[in-house]
């Protein structure tokens, strides 16, 4: 193979698609399955705006809601992903001129009156929070070290490559099946790890 | 939880689900809440690869409150989204120049208006006030100016008394009017037009209107009428 291909367009807006359409329906659990797809793309790209994690959140949950409750309006011209980022840079850009504008006028006002009025920051970042986000991070990475190498270099071929099922069994010289079994080795194995070291995680 | 279910959710994270799978494994999710979680610890392992945010499991929580609550922003500082998200600009409208523009332009002409007519008036009340008929004075130049062959408010004898010379003068000059200079008349009519100006500003000061009449007196006074 020359080049390798990234995943099939044509298949990912059809697995979109079919959970868009499932949400229209009112499927809420597709579309949480689509909230749980993309929701680590979206917050990374909104902390690309918005520096406060927690401001970052709230606009992550906004973005889901306002795309949820626009769902009839997407016709599936462009991919679900595409349309969910332009409204996460919207509310995320709008979210930033508000809040410099709320933190100018609470600048005079404090001029002028008291403190009474100025909002609270209870929900800024808690570094707890912030640590045990951490701490999962550092034990996923150290699980997929450990992992075989096949399932690893599948896993990572998928993940970091970003390359398709077929792509990757060309590139490991084996069916599809196997990478498609490897891949979901890789993953059990990592998943039971993490919940045998930090109990509860990953339990609805 | 079997594993040919986990399975289909893997190759759904990776966009390699068949539909048949997807079917399948949405009809699973809603009998078995556990498959979701597995989903999402899936996604949270390549969004950990790839060096992406991992995000709260209390967020989809959160979504489906805000979802269910009545509609409403989530956070008070951030404004309603007016935009429908299909056709969404990532470009920010501070204030929509439409809008902007008109006030602007209604402002500026309001007070366009108001000097016109306030200079309209002086001009109307200067006429009135002094409506004097003006006769050139017989040895005035031939090329005396429109302006001073209206508006000249005096007449030969009120010159004569302002000018300090008096009706009973035995002199004999004083027998026949005085013709003054052209200088004497311009200093003359810039004098009084200067005390209407000076009434004016001071009225105009009482009742609280705006007026173009400070830039008048000053062109008035600088540059004597020609």
């Amino acid at each position: 193979m020359s080049a390798v291909s990234q995943s099939d367009p044509a298949k990912d807006l059809k697995n979109d698609q079919l959970l868009v359409d499932r949400a229209k329906s009112g499927d809420r659990h597709a579309f949480d399955l689509l909230v749980l797809k993309y929701q680590s793309r979206i917050l990374s790209l909104v902390t690309r705006i918005l520096s406060n994690p927690s401001d970052a959140l709230d606009v992550v949950q906004e973005t889901f809601v306002k795309a949820y409750r626009s769902l009839e309006s997407f016709r599936g011209e462009s991919a679900f992903y595409t349309w969910l980022y332009r409204i996460a840079v919207n509310t995320a850009k709008n979210y930033a001129s508000a809040s410099a504008k709320l933190q100018l006028d609470v600048s005079m006002e404090s001029m002028v009156g008291g403190t009474d009025h100025l909002p609270s920051f209870q929900d800024s970042g808690s570094p707890d929070q912030q640590s045990a986000t951490d701490q999962l991070q550092a034990a996923i990475l150290e699980a997929i070290e450990q992992l075989p190498d096949d399932l690893c270099q599948a896993l990572t071929l998928r993940e970091l490559e970003g390359m398709s099922y077929e792509d990757i069994a060309e590139r490991m010289d084996c069916p599809i099946g196997t990478v498609r079994s490897r891949i979901f080795r890789a993953r059990e194995s990592v998943v039971n790890q993490i919940q045998a070291q930090f109990p509860g995680t990953y339990v609805s | 939880m079997t594993e040919m279910l986990r399975t289909a959710l893997s190759a759904l994270v990776d966009q390699e689900a068949s539909e048949f799978e997807t079917r399948r494994a949405l009809e699973a999710l809603k009998s078995n809440p556990d498959l979701k979680a597995r989903f999402g610890a899936y996604q949270s392992i390549g969004a950990t690869l790839r060096g992406e945010s991992l995000v709260p499991e209390s967020l989809l929580t959160r979504i489906h409150a805000a979802l269910d609550a009545p509609e409403q922003p989530v956070s008070q500082a951030r404004p309603a989204a007016t935009q429908s998200p299909e056709s969404a600009n990532p470009t920010i409208t501070f204030l929509p120049a439409r809008e902007a523009l008109p006030s602007r332009f209604g402002i500026f002409a309001g007070q366009l208006a108001m000097a016109a007519s306030i200079a309209f008036a002086v001009v109307i009340g200067v006429k009135v006030v002094a409506p004097v008929e003006m006769k050139p004075p017989a040895v005035a130049s031939v090329e005396t100016p429109e302006i001073i062959r209206f508006q000249l408010p005096v007449q030969r004898e009120q010159v004569a008394v302002q000018t300090g010379v008096t009706a009973v003068d035995e002199s004999p000059e004083a027998s026949t009017p005085r013709l003054m200079s052209e200088a004497d008349v311009r200093r003359l009519v810039s004098e009084r037009l200067g005390q209407y100006l000076v009434r004016h500003a001071e009225n105009s000061s009482v009742v609280g209107t705006q007026s173009v009449l400070p830039l008048a007196r000053i062109m008035g006074r600088d540059e004597p009428i020609q």
